[in-house]
């Protein structure tokens, strides 16, 4: 799952990043409302954490251009203001959540769980494919009744694949997911982790799409 | 209306003031009305009397004319035929009063030669005098009013005579008549005075009502249609209303205050918590390290808002608060001059002072002043380019020290000039570091000296804060 957060304060903005970080999400970060602006239009995030106080363009103002240009990822407006006026407004322009701070990390995973599943139809936290079923929550994968022993990335591989069974995946779009602007640290890292993953579940399992990139067979 | 009158009451119990307007008014009417009542009862009662006796007297008198009349009518016809001697009284009827005020006169008619000519038999046994006229006479135990009148003409004495009693009697009736319309006044008055007093108080009530209705927690002015009251309660309602009016401004500014320090709070403290889960989860040390490192940062940021809150807190009762000494100004600069010597070396910034030789001494509390300086120093270097200066001078104004302190940044524009003493308040120009509570702080502290400060843009650029503190001179100890 990737998330970009938009928060103007250092350390609460290192924190959140480095806290989903170890949960296992992908994590990118801005501190600008401007940079915040654009930020949707390269790439694509599974849900977006938005601080209302902004240097430069307030919160509010960046999600109403988002929805305005035809983006639907999932907003959680993170504010430090308690009020309810302000609640509505940013309910009302599109944002799907509203947190006063402070809150605890593993609240805001669980929330941006929710954000997610809702955002792709699921019911609960758990993705299945035929005799794989892997839970969000808890972060884990099963084969059949036995349970599969995943590293943080294999899982995330594994989770975007199951989320649209049979539609395949490009390369890209995967790396985006693992890593982030950051990049990932070799070029042939993605393969290493489908090859992983094959082991585990079963080669058949993950197809390779020629020119498209993979997808999982159900 | 019964129901609203005890309501009413119970409103003005509640206020608890002692004797009320009420109930002074209704005593002073009462003992007003009741005294008209006395002087106007002990009148009667003298009138009722006098109007008997002048009754009773009127009487003898046309009795004894008519009598003279008859007499000297019948004389004529039959000069030698007598009256029937005596003549019979008839008494009438009626009640006991009635029968002593209605029974004729009693009388007896002489001739100059004393000789009887006609006497009545209720006549009183008593010796004649020569004198003519009313007299008053105990005659068997009991009192006469005597009328003798001498007539010329005819030689003849008369007399005439009326028991006491029927005087009585004519009082007695006279007070009866007109003294029950009294007896009947005396509860209708203090009822019309209960009621006028009600009456006459009622927008009084309704006011009471209205400020009981007034809620604490949100006070708004009284609306137009509660303020239609007379005249002498005009200068209440404004009062009040001015009242109302301070204590919604002062609830609006502690209440935004109170959301900005939360606001301000909220943010260190997430991170706070960011970073601790952090450093519970991370695997290795320096993460962890970092981790702390972060949290002490946003735990020594908290600390400094909060104590700067608690600060203005304490400042917030208007110079209460704070414990006074002589300070010397000039040496109150010059410590926070010495106190960011280092930072405006490190920024490229010099101090500059203008200070008048004399020592001006306020009254004033030292590390207050010394905060209120090096909030605004504080200020000025972190809008200050590099290679410019930061004056500083110091003179005297009438009885006030004036202190100004002299930029060279970017100024303030006249907009946010209005803003920059609001709690969390920051300038564009300003950059994250403060804590926006500066300035107020500073603003604070000079109210609570009785001083006053603003703020103004220079020509050629840079802000100058100009602070007025009441002082004595070296000269006036």
């Amino acid at each position: 799952m990737r998330i970009l957060i938009v928060e103007d304060d250092m350390i609460l903005g290192e924190g959140l990043c480095e806290g989903l970080r170890l949960s296992g999400y992908t994590v990118d970060w801005l501190t600008y409302g401007e940079e915040a602006l654009h930020a949707l239009e390269a790439d694509a995030f599974d849900a977006v954490i938005l601080d209302l106080a902004l240097p430069g363009c307030s919160g509010l103002e960046v999600l109403t251009h988002w929805r305005r240009s035809g983006h639907y990822t999932p907003v959680l407006i993170l504010t430090a203001r308690e009020g309810n006026d302000e609640c509505i407004r940013a309910l009302d322009l599109g944002a799907d959540e509203h947190v006063v701070k402070p809150v605890d990390t593993e609240v805001l995973e669980a929330r941006l769980r929710v954000l997610h599943r809702r955002a792709n139809g699921h019911p609960d936290n758990r993705l299945s494919c035929g005799d794989i079923s892997l839970d969000r929550g808890d972060r884990m994968v099963w084969l059949g009744d036995r349970e599969l022993a995943l590293s943080a990335y294999e899982f995330l591989v594994l989770e975007a694949l199951m989320e649209r069974p049979g539609r395949s995946l490009s390369r890209e779009q995967l790396e985006a997911r693992l890593y982030g602007w950051e990049g990932g640290p070799e070029s042939n890292s993605l393969q290493v982790l489908i090859h992983k993953l094959r082991s585990k579940l079963g080669a058949e399992r993950i197809v390779t799409v020629r020119g498209m990139g993979y997808r999982l067979h159900a | 209306m019964h129901e609203r009158m005890k309501k009413g009451i119970s409103v003005l119990k509640r206020s608890g003031c002692s004797p009320g307007l009420h109930q002074r008014l209704l005593l002073w009417l009462l003992i007003l009305l009741g005294a008209l009542w006395v002087v106007l009862w002990a009148n009667h009662y003298g009138q009722a009397e006098k109007s008997a006796r002048r009754d009773i007297d009127d009487r003898l008198r046309s009795a004894a004319m008519l009598i003279v009349q008859l007499h000297n009518g019948q004389s004529q016809k039959a000069i030698e035929t007598s009256l029937p001697s005596p003549l019979p009284a008839t008494a009438p009827s009626g009640s006991d009063d009635d029968r002593a005020r209605l029974f004729p006169p009693a009388f007896e008619l002489f001739d100059r030669s004393r000789q009887l000519i006609a006497r009545s038999d209720n006549f009183p046994d008593t010796p004649m005098t020569d004198t003519a006229g009313f007299e008053n006479r105990q005659i068997d135990g009991e009192t006469w009013r005597l009328y003798t009148s001498l007539h010329a003409q005819g030689d003849l004495v008369l007399r005439v005579a009326f028991a006491h009693r029927a005087q009585e009697a004519t009082s007695r009736i006279l007070t009866r008549d007109f003294g029950s319309p009294l007896l009947w006044l005396l509860p209708g008055l203090a009822l019309a005075a209960l009621l006028s007093v009600w009456q006459g108080l009622a927008p009084l009530r309704r006011l009471t009502v209205r400020i009981s209705r007034v809620d604490p927690e949100d006070p708004k002015p009284l609306a137009p249609a509660e303020r239609e009251v007379p005249r002498e309660l005009q200068p209440l309602v404004h009062t009040l209303d001015n009242l109302l009016t301070r204590m919604r401004n002062i609830y609006a500014r502690q209440r935004a205050f109170t959301a900005s320090a939360a606001h301000e709070l909220r943010t260190p403290l997430a991170g706070c918590l960011a970073q601790l889960r952090l450093a519970q989860l991370a695997h290795d040390a320096p993460r962890r390290t970092r981790a702390l490192e972060r949290m002490r940062e946003s735990l020594g940021h908290m600390t400094r808002l909060i104590r700067r809150m608690l600060l203005l807190a304490r400042l917030d009762r208007s110079g209460e608060g704070i414990e006074t000494q002589p300070v010397t100004l000039q040496a109150l600069i010059q410590e926070v001059i010495d106190q960011h010597e280092q930072t405006a070396t490190e920024a490229g910034v010099r101090f500059e002072t203008r200070l008048p030789s004399e020592t001006l001494t306020i009254d004033g509390e030292p590390a207050l002043l010394n905060a209120m300086l090096t909030n605004l120093v504080d200020n000025a270097l972190r809008v200050s380019p590099r290679d410019s200066s930061v004056v500083m001078t110091l003179e005297t104004a009438a009885h006030d020290a004036l202190l100004t302190l002299r930029d060279h940044g970017c100024g303030i524009s006249p907009e946010e000039r209005e803003r920059v003493f609001d709690p969390f308040h920051q300038g564009n120009q300003g950059s994250d570091s403060g804590s926006g509570l500066g300035l107020t702080i500073a603003h604070a502290i000079v109210a609570a000296h009785q001083g006053s400060i603003d703020l103004d843009t220079v020509d050629g650029g840079g802000t100058v804060v100009r602070i007025r503190l009441p002082c004595h001179s070296a000269s006036d100890e």
